[in-house]
């Protein structure tokens, strides 16, 4: 197979990905669709070291999958901070950090 | 021998000081009358040592009779050189030997005097510290140890004047006395800079030596040099037109104005005159203006004190007219004359201080002379006091007075010209001085005993509620004001014996200097004037010194006439005379409005010109400073920036991913 | 000695270090012992110097960024021998006066008073530019964190002023920071030797008058603002109202001494040109600030700001000695450094201490009549203010002396003017005793007063002692900075009196100016 569609596919996701975050205000949406940016960029990493038969993109890859994992706990803590304060789960809503 | 004499010298100057410092740490620890007998005992030491001093000084061949005394470098640096040097000579020495003497009389009239204050001790250990003070300037080397000396006088003036530091008039009449001093103190600086640019020394030795050939090339920086030093003179000596703090100046204590009114402070003027008169020959337009301004003094102070009412400071008054005859000597080159006057002087003025002290303690405060009358068999003592010290003060024959004014008058004869105008001028004000005095005796000592006065002749003092004696405003006995007793010299032996020996000396001290008889004071001054060309222009001939007493006599005998015809014979008939003079009158005792003119031209506009700085200007400048400013600018751009801070998680997304996919772009198509 | 120069600057450095470390009990009396060894290494290191000589007494150069010239250099010499030692002196009475109050010497406040203690020091001794910036605007930085605690949040002020401190003055030093980095690459150009910011070596070169103009430019923005001259002084009532009493001693005693130390060392010896062109406009400058201050603090009602006021005039009495271009006005800037300080620090306890015994009251009309109920405080108020004004007798008298002398000699109108300023003081000053001591009890003074205690008197009569000293014998303060301040001055002096003569010849001559410079 050509790496093309491996490339296609990694960038059809990562486009999704990135609409979504643009889009969903649920935050546990945008993280699903950070998850999703971060599966596109992993699918194009694994795709070159195919072709390339190198082993660099699958450390890489590994890697990313734990910073992801690491990420999302986080995230998700925020998420179920805020709703225990009973703060509104919007991402428009919550602008503390407005300058 | 050098050593001797320099040693004795500083001596004489600690002792004060040594005085004033350990009544200031004991303060607490000292009761009674422990203060002030410490104070006096230190002061007659300091006597003692002057006379010392006096005896080492002569026993040296005249031509070395100007010694100097260094302790260490003061200020050595960018061409400057000043020492802490003495420098003792027979000028310092008797101006050292009447400030010490007088004081240490003055001192045990105070013992007794200020017995019943608060703020005894305090007040001995200013005292203390005002003579050190007027030793520093007497015998201080250079003029950088004059100026040090005159601000310390200026300091220990202010601290004794509003002693009494809760009244309010105190107060002011003190600050009122420091900044005129302060600005005196300025003059001289300006002026030493002036002298020094071209002598390229401070030191009064080295000066006079080198003044003829440094200024021969400057004589305009001559003349302002010594005007503005003048201008410190007029400032201390009180002369007119900085003579303003000095009536004010009697809001101290009574011993404070026969201390520094009468004795010493008002004199520094007079000494540095003296002093610097080297420089002074060498500049003739310097030297006018000292006369032109002394003998504007001396008639306006006279013709003031006709007028007043308040006892102290008609006595006030009488300093200033004959500081300026002193001012008007030394200015002319009668430098004997003026000295001899300044000693003579010391001992009837302190008298007349002490004796009016006196009074005003049988009067319970009271100060005013209509309040008075008929006190003479009531205060006896006081009366003959005071009686010998007017008779000084009005020049009468054979006092003291009369033949020191004299010999100042008799040589401004001698010296002619224009000088006759002016001898003219003090004669007539002497007329006027003895009208003035003996005016004060009529009123305060004869005349008919009214109610008050009727309880003091009956042997009491009178009482009045604790107020300030010009503005009525009430007061207590505690610290800061003046305590509950008042005491007189008939009850007490230390203001007694303190004011009989300055009587003595009024009597007899004229003895030293008859013209063409005894000139005791003349070849004792000597060594420091023999390079003066003046002092012989003023040394009068027989034929001028026999005019000159003869007028002297005239006028004194003329004014106590008038004087005795007015307030004796005829008690109500100036009334008369007031209300056909009225705008006169008012003219006078408003002091020739001189102070509201000050305070218009001067204290206004400053006052004026801060409070538009503290309420707008600095508004301004803090405001701008914010606004406009850098940390205005600062906040500003902060503003701006601030507007991508908008919290919205989705529109950084937007921003972060648009602007990765520009760079791309551009990286991978542009490139 | 070199060590002695170190530890100098790392003693009370590490003391406040390690009571930050330590915590509350260790902290104070770590903070005693940093600042008292740091007065005995100053003292040590004065001692060292020799007056007739203006080189280095005790010098330390190691290299320290080499690839841009930057080197430690540190060195005392006779012109910062003194203003050392009276720094340790001032930190010294600061800090154990703040440890009167322990919710104020907190471990931290001794730290951060420790770090600027080590700035001032480095600022001081430093010979080599960027150092020298480096510490002119790390000592900023504690103080403006000290007047912090008390702002925002509950605290009574708000941070604005403080705000307002920090970047006023940080954007003067900042350009300050431009200017030298564009000093040292203009004159390694010049000379075409490599960068350095050795100051030795940046003397011997000059540059072209107009380069010197925009640097001076610099220069003159953060030392003006910093001392504070008028008008770029709206920074400092804010500071003052807002800042702890026992810092702001120190701040108000030494900041600005470093700024009147950098003309001397840096601004003068390296832009003489500019300097010269430019000597008006500085004498303008301290004349207005010292009739304007004079003036204002004569009028305000708030003690802080009668303090700040008279400290502006001050200040503009140093700046007019700098401006004379003249060894006696620089001796006299120098030494007005000196017992300006030694004035300051009593002082600010004094204000203190009265404001104590009117309940905490900082306004001058509701005080009066404190002399009656405390008659040692009195005492000792009059001999500070008796210093604070300049009489005749006092350190201060000479200093001023000195500065007119050296004003007068190059223009006599600038110090008739500035002696106004010397009348007005002794009126700022007596008002502020007489309406706080003396007349009737004010509104806000209680009728039974205590007088002051032990720990308050020992302090005092320390500052009084060293007032004491500069008073008797002034010569110790001046002779170590003799020929240093010459030294410092020569060339804007030489070059001013060049012109001068050049501008003399012309009368005679009838040769126009211009052409005169262009052949200089």
């Amino acid at each position: 197979m050509s790496i093309t569609w491996y490339l296609a596919v990694s960038a059809i996701l990562f486009a999704i990905g990135l609409f979504g975050v643009f889009v969903r205000r649920n935050p546990l949406v945008l993280l699903l669709c950070l998850e999703l940016l971060l599966g596109a960029a992993n699918l194009a990493l694994l795709a070159f070291d195919r072709h390339h038969a190198a082993n660099d993109g699958s450390i890489l890859a590994i890697i990313v999958m734990v910073v992801a994992a690491c990420e999302v706990t986080v995230g998700l803590g925020i998420v179920v901070a805020m709703h225990r304060r009973g703060q509104p789960i919007d991402v428009d809503r919550t602008r503390e950090l407005q300058g | 021998m050098t050593s001797t004499v320099g040693t004795l010298a500083w001596l004489v100057l600690l002792a004060p000081l040594f005085g004033a410092i350990s009544i200031g740490l004991l303060f607490k620890q000292l009761s009674g009358r422990a203060a002030g007998a410490l104070a006096t005992t230190v002061l007659f030491t300091s006597f003692a040592l002057s006379v010392a001093t006096l005896v080492a000084l002569q026993s040296e061949p005249e031509e070395s009779r100007q010694v100097t005394a260094n302790l260490w470098d003061y200020a050595v640096t960018a061409g400057l050189d000043v020492k802490l040097s003495l420098l003792v000579d027979p000028l310092s020495v008797i101006m050292m030997l009447v400030v010490t003497g007088v004081s240490s009389l003055i001192h045990l009239y105070a013992t007794a005097y200020m017995v019943s204050d608060e703020g005894y001790n305090r007040f001995f250990s200013y005292l203390n510290l005002f003579v050190f003070s007027m030793l520093v300037l007497v015998l201080g080397g250079n003029l950088v140890l004059l100026i040090v000396g005159w601000g310390l006088v200026g300091m220990a003036s202010y601290l004794l004047i509003s002693f009494w530091y809760r009244r309010k008039t105190a107060t002011k009449a003190g600050i009122k006395a420091f900044l005129i001093n302060v600005f005196g103190d300025v003059g001289i600086v300006l002026g030493s800079f002036l002298l020094l640019r071209h002598a390229g020394t401070v030191d009064y030795l080295e000066l006079f030596a080198k003044a003829e050939g440094a200024f021969a090339a400057h004589p305009h920086d001559l003349t302002w040099g010594l005007v503005l030093i003048l201008l410190g003179a007029f400032a201390k000596s009180a002369q007119f037109p900085l003579h303003t703090w000095l009536p004010d100046a009697m809001e101290g204590p009574t011993p404070v104005s026969a201390l520094i009114h009468a004795a010493t402070m008002v004199t520094a003027g007079v000494y540095l005159i003296a002093r610097l008169h080297p420089l002074f020959e060498l500049s003739d337009v310097a030297a006018t203006v000292g006369v032109v301004i002394g003998t504007i003094t001396l008639v306006m102070a006279a013709t003031m004190a006709i007028v007043q009412t308040d006892l102290k400071r008609i006595i006030a008054y009488s300093t200033m007219s004959q500081i300026g005859y002193m001012v008007v000597a030394v200015s002319a080159g009668a430098y004997t004359a003026g000295i001899f006057h300044l000693m003579t002087h010391a001992f009837f003025k302190a008298l007349l201080f002490m004796a009016a002290g006196s009074v005003i303690g049988a009067m319970g405060g009271v100060q005013d002379i209509d309040r008075m009358g008929g006190l003479r068999k009531a205060l006896p003592f006081t009366f003959a006091c005071f009686m010998i010290g007017s008779l000084a003060l009005a020049g009468l024959p054979p006092f003291s007075g009369f033949f020191s004014k004299d010999e100042i008058l008799g040589g401004l004869l001698e010296r002619g010209d224009w000088y006759t105008i002016i001898a003219a001028i003090g004669y007539l004000a002497a007329l006027l001085t003895a009208c003035y005095s003996f005016r004060a005796i009529y009123k305060v000592f004869y005349g008919d005993l009214n109610e008050e006065t009727q309880q003091i002749a009956d042997g009491h003092h009178l009482h009045f509620a604790p107020a300030n004696p010009s503005t009525g405003e009430a007061e207590d006995y505690e610290v800061g004001f003046p305590g509950k007793e008042h005491h007189t010299a008939e009850e007490n032996l230390p203001m007694k014996v303190a004011m009989g020996t300055l009587a003595f000396l009024a009597v007899v001290a004229g003895l030293l200097q008859i013209p063409h008889v005894t000139h005791v004071v003349g070849d004792f001054l000597h060594p420091t004037f023999h390079a003066s060309e003046l002092l012989e222009q003023t040394e009068a001939s027989t034929s001028t010194a026999l005019l000159g007493m003869g007028l002297g006599t005239l006028a004194a005998l003329l004014g106590i006439g008038i004087a005795t015809q007015l307030w004796l014979k005829k008690p109500g008939s100036t009334a008369g005379i007031q209300a056909k003079l009225q705008s006169l009158h008012t003219l006078l005792s408003n002091k020739y409005y001189v102070d509201e003119a000050i305070d218009l031209i001067i204290v206004r506009p400053f006052r004026w010109a801060g409070a538009v700085f503290e309420r707008h200007t600095e508004r301004l400048v803090t405001q701008t400073a914010v606004v406009g400013g850098s940390s205005g600018v600062v906040r500003i751009a902060s503003a701006l920036v601030r507007a991508a801070q908008t919290g919205s998680v989705r529109i950084y997304a937007a921003v972060v991913s648009s602007s990765t996919a520009a760079i791309l772009l551009y990286a991978l198509v542009v490139r | 000695m070199t060590g002695v120069l170190i530890a100098l600057l790392a003693v009370p450095l590490a003391a406040g270090f390690l009571g930050l470390l330590g915590g509350k009990r260790v902290a104070p009396l770590l903070a005693v012992l940093g600042t008292t060894a740091a007065m005995v290494f100053a003292l040590l290191l004065a001692l060292e110097v020799n007056p007739g000589d203006h080189t280095a007494a005790v010098d330390l150069n190691s290299t320290w960024i080499p690839s841009i010239g930057v080197s430690f250099h540190i060195a005392i010499d006779g012109l910062n021998a003194v203003l050392v030692l009276l720094t340790t002196f001032v930190f010294a009475i600061g800090t154990w006066w703040s440890l009167r109050d322990p919710e104020l010497a907190t471990p931290s406040y001794l730290f951060l008073l420790a770090i600027g203690e080590a700035a001032v020091l480095g600022a001081f001794v430093a010979q080599d530019l960027i150092l020298f910036v480096l510490c002119f605007d790390l000592m900023l930085l504690p103080f403006v964190l000290i007047a912090a605690r008390g702002a925002g949040g509950d605290g009574e002020f708000s941070i604005g002023p403080v705000l307002l401190l920090l970047v006023y003055t940080l954007v003067g030093s900042l350009l300050m920071f431009v200017a030298a980095v564009g000093l040292a690459i203009l004159t390694a150009k010049n000379t075409g030797q490599p960068v350095t910011f050795d100051l030795a070596a940046l003397y011997g070169a000059t540059l072209a008058p107009s380069t010197q103009r925009w640097i001076l430019l610099a220069f003159l923005a953060a030392f003006l603002i910093k001392m504070p001259v008028v008008p770029f002084h709206g920074w400092f009532p804010g500071a003052y109202r807002t800042m702890p009493l026992p810092a702001l001693a120190i701040f108000a005693a030494i900041l600005s001494k470093v700024a009147a130390y950098g003309f001397l060392k840096i601004a003068l010896p390296l832009l003489p040109d500019a300097v010269v062109d430019w000597r008006l406009v500085l004498v303008i400058l301290a004349l207005v600030s010292i009739i304007y201050g004079s003036l204002v603090a004569f009028t305000t009602n708030e003690p802080r700001l009668i303090l700040g006021y008279s400290s502006v005039a001050q200040l503009g009495f140093i700046l007019l000695g700098i401006s004379s271009l003249d060894p006696a006005g620089a001796q006299g800037a120098i030494f007005q450094s000196v017992t300006h300080a030694l004035v300051v620090v009593p002082a600010v306890i004094l204000l203190a201490l009265v404001s104590e015994r009117a309940g905490g009251v900082e306004r001058l009309d509701q005080l009066g009549g404190i002399a009656k109920r405390a008659p040692v405080l009195s005492a000792l108020f009059l001999v500070v203010v008796l210093c604070w004004l300049a009489m005749p007798g006092t350190g201060n008298f000479v200093a001023e002396y000195l500065v007119l002398l050296g004003q007068w000699r190059v223009a006599p109108w600038a110090a008739i003017i500035a002696s106004i300023g010397v009348v007005l003081a002794a009126a700022y000053a007596l008002r502020f005793m007489i309406g706080a001591m003396q007349n009737l009890r004010g509104a806000a003074v209680p009728e039974h007063g205590v007088d002051i205690g032990g720990f308050e008197r020992g302090l005092l009569a320390l500052s009084i002692a060293a007032l004491a000293v500069v008073a008797l014998v002034p010569q110790l303060g001046l002779r170590p900075s003799d020929a240093a301040s010459r030294n410092a001055v020569y060339p804007a002096r030489s070059l001013y009196e060049s012109q001068k003569k050049a501008g003399g010849d012309e009368a005679v001559a009838g040769v126009p100016a211009e052409d005169q410079e262009s052949t200089r």
